[in-house]
């Protein structure tokens, strides 16, 4: 990796006593770590063939919904796990789910309240490998100005300069008080609400 | 004698006639039905989409009444029979005002009731195109007695309109199998009211 030969180059850095020397290998270690943020692959979303989805029961329907907008900042390596990150912004006045009555009460005050706070971000915290294609993400997702936690298991095929990513997670809508006023104990709307993503990336 | 012509209602008041008595007969039942069965686990997906089709059309008979009253007010209807006392002539006028008046008082009721609801769902008549709240009512801070006041009224009025329903059928009936006379049949399309008495 590139970054790994910028860090042996500082590593030769000469004349340090040993006391020095130690602090220069616990700096070098720090360097090391963010040098490799910036050494996972960065990745561009492919609109065209992504989308991230929304389901849920309201009165015994189920429903299902996609953001029309959003974005994400993806820098992701299966080898280089620590230094990856991601980082995604969805418009949640886009939500659209086939059925004007959900599309015109989703962005209210109540439930994304989005003339506040437009957007829903997703910033992840850490990630593992669960063997084969399969990972998970730690993150935060912030709503309304409410945050909380958000495991994403997703799947990661790379295939040359693209890669397919598609995952699932599980959000509780009362956690960042999403209809919290017009059916606080779900017994109109589900308070599960399961995401679904499948992205398709490109090489950035 | 006078013409049958004349006897009759108009095609435009004898179409309004029938699509508002079906229309409203069926918001009725939907009513009654769906308020019931949006409680029930079993029924509750298919009560909340009576729901939105018990708006759409109580909407559309509020539209109707306007234009039912306006027409009315242009094309007089057909004289009473003479045959009929002055307090069952009173009677029928009465009735048919409390008609008019439960036909504008009891959408408006639902609609004032929809656009207080903290729920805030849209109406979206016959998932076509959405009909506004009540800007005044949508905007309250707390909205939650507002819609019980407009919906026990709603639900009144509803009632008062099946008892004045359940007198209006009786009276027709009465007129065309005891009195025998033209007051049902000139508000039934196709049916002649020169073989019974006119006055
Ligand atoms: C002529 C027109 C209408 C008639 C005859 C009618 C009749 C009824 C009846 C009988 C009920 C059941 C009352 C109960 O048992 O609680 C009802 C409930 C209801 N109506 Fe209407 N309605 C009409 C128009 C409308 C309109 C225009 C709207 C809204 C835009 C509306 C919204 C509702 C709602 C939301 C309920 C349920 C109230 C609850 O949850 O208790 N109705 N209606």
């Amino acid at each position: 990796m590139i970054t790994m030969s910028i860090d042996t180059r500082m590593l030769a850095v000469p004349g340090a006593s040993l006391r020095t020397g130690w602090w220069a290998a616990a700096l070098l270690a720090q360097q090391i770590s963010f040098a490799m943020c910036a050494a996972a692959t960065t990745w561009i979303v492919v609109p065209a063939d992504s989308q991230i989805a929304f389901s849920g029961q309201h009165a015994g329907n189920t429903f299902k919904g996609v953001f029309e907008k959003w974005d994400a900042a993806i820098s992701f390596d299966p080898a280089d796990l620590a230094g990856s990150k991601a980082t995604v912004t969805v418009a949640l006045a886009s939500a659209k789910t086939g059925d004007q009555t959900y599309d015109k009460t989703l962005p209210t005050a109540d439930w994304f309240d989005a003339a506040k706070g437009p957007s829903g971000v997703f910033e992840t915290s850490a990630f593992r490998a669960l063997g084969g294609d399969k990972f998970e993400a730690d993150g935060t997702l912030a709503i309304r100005g409410m945050k909380a936690p958000v495991t994403l298991a997703f799947e990661f095929k790379p295939a040359g300069e693209t890669a397919k990513l598609t995952g699932q997670a599980k959000l509780k809508r009362l956690d960042y008080g999403v209809g919290k006023g017009s059916d606080g104990d779900g017994s109109w709307v589900s308070l599960d609400i399961p995401v679904e993503i499948s992205v398709s990336l490109k090489k950035g | 004698m006078t013409s049958p012509r004349t006897q009759h209602y108009s095609a435009v008041a004898m179409t309004l006639h029938w699509a508002m008595a079906a229309a409203i007969i069926a918001l009725l039942a939907a009513g009654l039905w769906m308020t019931d069965a949006i409680r029930q686990p079993e029924t509750k997906n298919v009560a909340f989409r009576v729901y939105q089709w018990h708006k759409s059309l109580g909407l559309i008979v509020l539209v109707l009444t306007f234009m039912r009253i306006g027409w009315r007010l242009a094309n007089p209807p057909p004289p009473l029979p003479d045959g009929m006392t002055g307090f069952e002539r009173l009677a029928a006028h009465v009735t048919h005002v409390a008609f008019y008046a439960l036909m504008l008082a009891i959408p408006l009721a639902g609609w004032a009731m929809v656009s207080a609801s903290p729920f805030g769902l849209p109406t979206i008549v016959f998932g076509l195109f959405e009909w506004p709240h009540i800007p005044m009512l949508a905007g309250l801070e707390d909205k939650k007695p507002y819609e019980a006041i407009f919906k026990s009224a709603h639900e009144f009025m509803a009632w008062g309109l099946l008892a004045l329903l359940v007198l209006h059928v009786a009276a027709a009936l009465k007129h065309h199998f005891i009195n025998r006379d033209t007051v049902l049949a000139r508000m039934l399309p196709g049916v002649r009211t020169r073989n019974r008495k006119i006055g």
